[in-house]
């Protein structure tokens, strides 16, 4: 594609201007192995020196570059032109979501290191033990349980995705909480505890698995499957009285008793008498849409289904592993 | 007006390392950064950071081959502490978190380096530098050190030979501020961006060294550049010199493993700025690819291995280059790396400017002499952050209290003003891309006479296109447009130095080959070169080197 004119389609705000923000058109000239960085820096030295955006490394390590990109969140700095054009025969770049537009491409990122920061984010020693002269031994096998969550870049691509902070900002987003995994199994820190206690009263729960932070990750760190590590973890040290972990208990006593779901019992079970009636008026809207009604109070005659025996014989191999 | 007894200049490995120095010895102490710390080059750094802690390791071992690698160059006396002080700094890092990689008994792992007699890099896989950074950055978090974040120095605030604070822009919102503080440590980085092929980022725009030196304090050595044997050939994104040290090796295009020939003993493990040579000599003498590369052959280690060990450079070839590491040769070139040269400081990483200090790649006081050795870098920002935030704290707690020159503020608004009062002129961009070529094609790894000078009328004229250069962003909020073409200034002054220095220094001593001077020459040249500003261009000076227990020898490996 060396030569090969494109055209970029680019989110542009300027709050000194702009009531709104509108969408400006650029085509440039590219080359073979030409990156979204590349073209937005061409854009900004050869045709609109009033475009913003954030950049540093240009080498996928700084985590400086994310932006929407045909809709995803990624770094611009690790996007080929061609792949995109390949895939979507068009460019449109746009700020991360989830975080405010403060000029072009440029995102207020407060939110995302408020909440890094307010799980304490660092190694907190045990005032038990003295520290070593030398190093802590550390097996292989426990560096490598840290997975790739040290390599995390801080670039706000999982953040910008997830489903879970749009809905409550109270939601630390995926990097923190993936950070917060990294220190809960650190054997050198000191605060397993109260850092399972976060775990467990924070919203960790409202991660709801849909795997977006997975899929957005630039290094493979995996964060929505930590954040299940971290919840298995939080359960595992008693701290059990939070709607999620009812939820999870619900769900798996469903299913190791009946080997489907009462869907209305796991209301009761999650939120307590108590809570489920105050969706009531969510109960009514369903039952007006045509939702059954043993679907919403709990099937009372719900009885094991054919085989049961097989899928009580999974739950026991599994007790069996652990 | 904003007031802090010590403010550091850069959010990066040594600035952090200074900062938490500095507060926990009980002094008012503030960071102020153009990027949010954690996005400091110090992420990119890979390898490995260096300690005498193996087994029949010593940290006179480690200062010998520091020595040799800087071609004699190098104070001893400031690669003695260096050297001293590793193993104390590495595992206070280990202390603070960072993740290192381990043997099988548990103890820290360590992988050969390129010049070193033996294997002393300690790592985290091939993202050592990310991992110390954010180690030095968890502590200055939890010690609640404020960071100015995305605020950028635009001048040192200097009256009476002292140091008083700093002028900068808050970038989100526009404003520039004059901040007070009784102590100002530059801890800046590089000034890779100057060069076109550069493993830098995007914002190593040399702008503390360029501020220093502005300001009246000289530079050191600037002529020295290093040049990485292996970036990705095209977009120039490093892959670490670890591969080599976990057993890679070079090839050219006849397959011959061609190090065995430049470093009969060391082969592609010999110090830097010989392979690069050597990648070099390939390419031109047509044992390269077309296109000027060669190759980096690392499959022989197993895709397991590597992705223990280097996920990196399967990583980086994959998404940069289209390789598949595990299988397939890597297409490498050799760029821009590293800066030897620096803002001149003394061993308590003090300037010549009372009240201003600094630390890490901006400085130069002579660790690394006419070339680095890899893994030294990520030591110094440990090893000197920390001394330049003690020194600094302590001449903030005993400094007698001077007057703030506000007329810095109003000259950097005047200077704004102007530059943003023009209707028309040249974009930033392209000043910026002829510097740069400039640079790689007559200041890189093989110089000349003829090369230098047509480098240096090359920049002359360049600086006078910079005099009409045209911002094209009016507004306030982040014009980046703005700091794009201040940066510029700053490069364009370094720039002059490194050419100037080059031309003037007629030998060949490490990371500075003169094709037409060819050998070192120690009883004319065994000595630094000291640059100060002067309106018309920088004048030169020769410094002696503090040789202290090795004596200049011939450098082979």
């Amino acid at each position: 594609m060396s030569g090969e004119n494109v055209s970029f389609t680019v989110f542009r705000f300027n709050p000194e201007k702009d009531k709104e923000p509108h969408y400006e058109k650029y085509t440039i000239e590219t080359r073979k192995g030409m990156t979204i960085l590349d073209g937005l820096r061409k854009i900004k030295d050869e045709i609109d020196g009033s475009l913003s955006l954030r950049y540093s490394c240009s080498s996928a390590i700084c985590g400086s570059c994310s932006m929407k990109i045909n809709r995803y969140s990624k770094l611009a700095c690790k996007t080929q032109i061609a792949d995109q054009m390949k895939l979507h025969g068009k460019i449109l770049v746009e700020p991360m979501a989830n975080l405010r537009a403060i000029k072009d491409l440029v995102v207020d990122m407060e939110p995302f290191w408020n909440h890094w920061n307010n799980l304490k984010p660092w190694l907190i020693k045990d005032p038990k033990k003295p520290e070593p002269a030398r190093e802590h031994t550390m097996t292989r096998d426990q560096v490598t349980a840290f997975g790739n969550t040290p390599s995390c870049i801080t670039c706000a691509a999982c953040f910008s995705e997830c489903p879970a902070y749009e809905v409550d900002h109270n939601f630390p987003g995926p990097a923190a909480l993936s950070r917060l995994y990294r220190f809960s199994i650190d054997p050198r820190d000191g605060a397993q505890k109260e850092r399972l206690e976060m775990a467990g009263s924070i919203d960790t729960w409202l991660c709801v698995r849909c795997g977006l932070c997975v899929e957005a990750c630039p290094k493979d760190v995996k964060p929505g499957e930590m954040i299940t590590l971290l919840k298995e973890m939080s359960v595992k040290a008693g701290h059990v009285q939070n709607i999620g972990a009812h939820h999870a208990e619900s769900f798996r006593e469903n299913i190791e008793e009946f080997g489907n779901l009462n869907e209305g019992k796991l209301v009761f079970d999650t939120l307590g008498v108590g809570g489920a009636l105050k969706k009531s008026p969510d109960a009514i809207k369903l039952l007006l849409r045509g939702k059954k009604v043993d679907k919403l109070l709990g099937d009372l005659t719900q009885k094991p289904i054919p085989g049961i025996e097989q899928v009580k014989q999974i739950y026991r191999e599994m007790k069996k592993k652990k | 007006m904003l007031t802090h007894d010590v403010l550091i200049v850069g959010g990066g490995g040594s600035g952090l390392r200074a900062a938490l120095e500095a507060t926990t010895s009980g002094v008012d102490t503030a960071i102020i950064s153009k990027l949010h710390p954690l996005r400091s080059h110090t992420v990119a750094a890979a390898g490995g950071i260096n300690a005498a802690l193996g087994e029949g390791d010593s940290w006179e071992g480690h200062m010998e081959d520091t020595v040799k690698g800087s071609d004699y160059l190098a104070d001893q006396d400031s690669v003695e502490f260096l050297c001293r002080e590793a193993a104390s700094a590495l595992i206070e890092l280990e202390h603070f978190g960072t993740i290192f990689n381990r043997d099988d008994n548990g103890k820290m792992a360590s992988r050969p380096f390129g010049g070193h007699g033996l294997p002393r890099a300690y790592f985290a896989g091939d993202r050592t530098g990310l991992a110390i950074l954010q180690s030095n950055y968890e502590q200055v978090l939890k010690n609640n050190v404020h960071v100015y974040v995305e605020w950028q120095v635009l001048s040192l605030a200097v009256e009476g030979g002292q140091c008083t604070g700093v002028i900068a822009v808050d970038l989100a919102t526009g404003e520039l501020h004059a901040i007070r503080s009784k102590a100002v440590i530059l801890a800046t980085g590089p000034a890779g961006q100057i060069y076109a092929k550069t493993t830098n980022a995007l914002s190593c725009t040399g702008d503390g060294i360029s501020l220093a030196y502005r300001a009246g304090a000289p530079l050191k050595d600037m002529e020295f550049v290093q040049f990485h044997p292996t970036s990705l050939w095209g977009p120039n994104v490093l892959i670490t010199e670890a591969a080599r040290g976990e057993g890679g090796i070079l090839l050219n295009n006849k397959e011959e493993r061609f190090m065995e020939k430049y470093a009969p003993k060391m082969k592609d493990m010999a110090a830097r700025d010989v392979v690069s040579r050597a990648i070099q000599t390939e390419i031109n003498e047509g044992r390269g690819f077309e296109g000027g590369y060669v190759h980096l052959k690392v499959n022989q280690l197993g895709s397991d291995y590597l992705r223990e060990r280097l996920p990196e450079v399967i990583e980086f070839s994959a998404d940069f280059a289209g390789v598949d590491a595990t299988k397939e040769l890597i297409p490498i070139e050799p760029a821009q790396h590293y800066v030897m040269g620096g803002i001149a400081v003394d061993l308590d990483c003090s300037t010549s400017i009372r009240g201003l200090y600094a630390a890490g790649e901006c400085t130069c006081m002579s660790l690394h002499g006419a070339n680095r050795l890899g893994g030294n870098a990520l030591l110094e920002l440990q090893v000197f952050g920390k001394k330049a935030g003690t020194n600094a704290a302590e001449y903030a707690k005993r400094c007698s209290p001077a007057e703030f020159p506000l007329q810095t503020l109003s000259n950097v608004e005047n200077q704004n003003r102007e530059m943003l009062s023009r209707q028309d002129g040249e974009r930033p961009g392209r000043i910026r891309y002829d510097l740069q070529w400039t640079m790689t094609n007559n200041v890189g790894i093989y110089r000349t006479a003829e090369g230098l000078n047509e480098a240096i009328k090359n920049i002359l004229e360049l600086k006078k296109r910079y005099r009409q250069v045209y911002v094209q962003d009016s507004g306030k909020v982040f014009n980046t447009d703005l700091t794009m073409a201040i940066e510029l200034g700053f490069m364009l002054d370094l720039a002059e130095v490194i050419a100037v220095g080059a031309l003037a220094r007629t030998e060949s001593r490490g990371g500075h080959s003169r094709t037409d001077y060819p050998d070192r020459n120690d009883k004319k040249w065994l000595n630094h070169t000291i640059a100060r500003y002067s309106p018309d261009g920088p004048k030169l000076e020769k410094e002696d080197v503090r040789i202290t227990t090795l004596k200049p020898a011939i450098r082979s490996y």
